[in-house]
């Protein structure tokens, strides 16, 4: 009864372990060569849960290479709760696209938004859906207002939105796709959940009650959405008084719609941390001197863009400390957005549109 | 096993070891590779099944008996006077009694689910290895599947080194 796991062929086991959660993969790297060996095979990891390779983020124009995208890719992949080995990804572009200009909008597992401009002197727009991990991308049809596009019948579908306030969605970051609903940032109220058939709608407040735009934080880690922001809103922004960071999970009780609406929508939030020491010996303020811009899927840890240093932190939850894990030119930092990259390694097959 | 009800379309499985299977044709069809060969005709006469013995087919057979979709395929109880959740929660305890078999067995079913493409199957027994994985200590996991060690002490400290976060 020696070596049963070993009858199992590499598919059969590359099958189990794609069952597997992202942080026990990593316990299984440490059984036996075996197994680190065909966790990262190229054929099984296209089963395999694959974790947080890096972030894309804008540069300026004028730096991007020619017919190319102005922005740039931080590489994390020399650090272990990455799931890749070092790689370039690039976002393929559509081949008639000479004269256009690209910017990327917004970005969920693996899957990019870009918006396209054509024409002078006047802009058009329309939007492509790129996967680099692939280098597959898809050009969806022309739309205005709140649609939900659905890659099952490959047709947008109208909404008349019903939200029971007038949402105004903040340029912050990018909307988080979670339990089968998009969450968005919304100025002054908070969080906007939509489910993806459009049936339900919902908008929430977060935690202090401070308009999110300014420094707030939506991300999804270990199967819950975060939310990060400072709790100092009593010194005001630009204080210089030392700053904390919190996070908060939002409860699962939310997507229970049947249950009747909540006086008090913070009481969802569940304070995981308060945070004082994330840049030691060092005052900031969340929103100028630092801006939070993603959690990582799996381990216990949140990123940020420091503008004092120039530099993306890591920071572990689990240890309380900083590690500097990349370097920006100080021209990129200031108050561009960050697209976490999470490859998505199978194949888009993407509808094509009746 | 099976039984013959009239206007069943039955089909015959055999394994290497010679046992022969009569089961409902919608039976056999829970396993996609054997629906591929009756939908390609290539299912005239005995369908063999190798690399399965006869008591691990049994097992399957009894599976797919059990998982066939109740349109009184399998005579089972009337199923419109039971509600869904209720036949669900029916299964779920089927199938956590069914799956209370030894590693071996255990490891020979994920293997014929795999070749006879049962997903539901392959979930079942797949997913008692995925909980010793996720739930256990290296140690605990090596133990457990029986899977040696060969790492090289300085290669083990690297990996575990690379690795640590995961072991909090």
């Amino acid at each position: 009864m020696e070596e049963q796991m070993s009858r199992l062929t590499h598919d059969l086991m590359a099958e189990i372990l794609s069952r597997v959660p992202y942080k026990s993969l990593c316990i299984c790297k440490c059984v036996c060569p075996a197994w680190r060996d065909l966790i990262a095979d190229p054929e099984s990891r296209k089963k395999i849960v694959q974790s947080l390779a890096g972030f894309f983020y804008h540069i300026p124009a004028d730096s991007a290479e020619p017919r190319g995208l102005a922005v740039n890719y931080a590489d994390l992949s020399a650090f272990p709760w990455s799931s890749v080995p070092r790689t370039y990804p690039r976002l393929p572009l559509p081949p008639d696209s000479a004269d256009c200009s690209f910017t990327l909008k917004d970005s969920c597992d693996g899957l990019f938004l870009t918006r396209i401009g054509t024409g002078t002197p006047e802009l058009q727009f329309r939007y492509m859906v790129s996967n680099p991990a692939t280098d597959e991308h898809w050009v969806p049809p022309v739309v205005t207002g709140v649609n939900i596009y659905s890659s099952e019948t490959g047709a947008w579908v109208a909404m008349e939105p019903k939200w029971d306030i007038q949402v105004s969605l903040c340029g912050g970051p990018p909307g988080v796709f979670h339990k089968g609903c998009l969450h968005l940032l919304i100025h002054l109220d908070g969080l906007a959940i939509l489910d993806a058939q459009g049936l339900n709608w919902r908008t929430i407040p977060v935690p202090n009650f401070i308009d999110p735009s300014f420094s707030g934080f939506i991300g999804k880690s270990a199967g819950q959405l975060f939310y990060i922001n400072s709790d100092d809103s009593e010194e005001g922004y630009g204080s210089t008084s030392f700053s904390t960071i919190s996070v908060y999970v939002l409860s699962s009780g939310i997507y229970n719609w049947d249950a009747s609406y909540l006086d008090d929508g913070c009481a969802h939030w569940i304070l995981l941390h308060k945070l004082s020491d994330v840049i030691p010996k060092e005052n900031f303020c969340l929103g100028w001197d630092l801006k939070v811009i993603g959690v990582h899927p799996h381990a216990n840890i949140i990123f940020m863009a420091d503008f004092n240093n120039n530099e993306l932190l890591a920071y572990d939850l689990d240890h309380r400390e900083s590690t500097a894990v990349h370097h920006i030119e100080r021209t990129y930092l200031a108050h561009e957005q960050y697209f976490p990259y999470v490859p998505l390694l199978s194949s888009l097959r993407l509808p094509t549109p009746s | 096993m099976a039984t013959r009800e009239a206007g069943k379309k039955m089909i015959m499985l055999k394994s290497p070891d010679g046992m022969e299977f009569e089961v409902e044709e919608a039976v056999a069809m829970e396993s996609q590779t054997i629906r591929k060969m009756i939908e390609d005709d290539c299912a005239d006469t005995a369908i063999l099944i190798p690399n399965i013995n006869s008591k691990i087919l049994s097992r399957v057979i009894e599976y797919c008996n059990k998982h066939v979709p109740t349109t009184g395929a399998t005579g089972a109880a009337a199923s419109d006077t039971v509600a869904p959740a209720a036949l669900a929660e029916d299964l779920k305890i089927w199938d956590a009694e069914f799956i209370k078999v030894n590693r071996a067995t255990r490891f020979n079913l994920i293997q014929a689910a795999s070749y006879l493409n049962i997903k539901g199957l392959l979930d079942l027994t797949s997913q008692t290895t995925i909980d010793t994985i996720s739930d256990n200590s290296l140690e605990e996991i090596r133990s457990f599947l029986s899977t040696k060690n060969d790492y090289l002490p300085e290669e083990e400290q690297t990996i575990r080194r690379e690795n640590q976060w995961a072991f909090q």
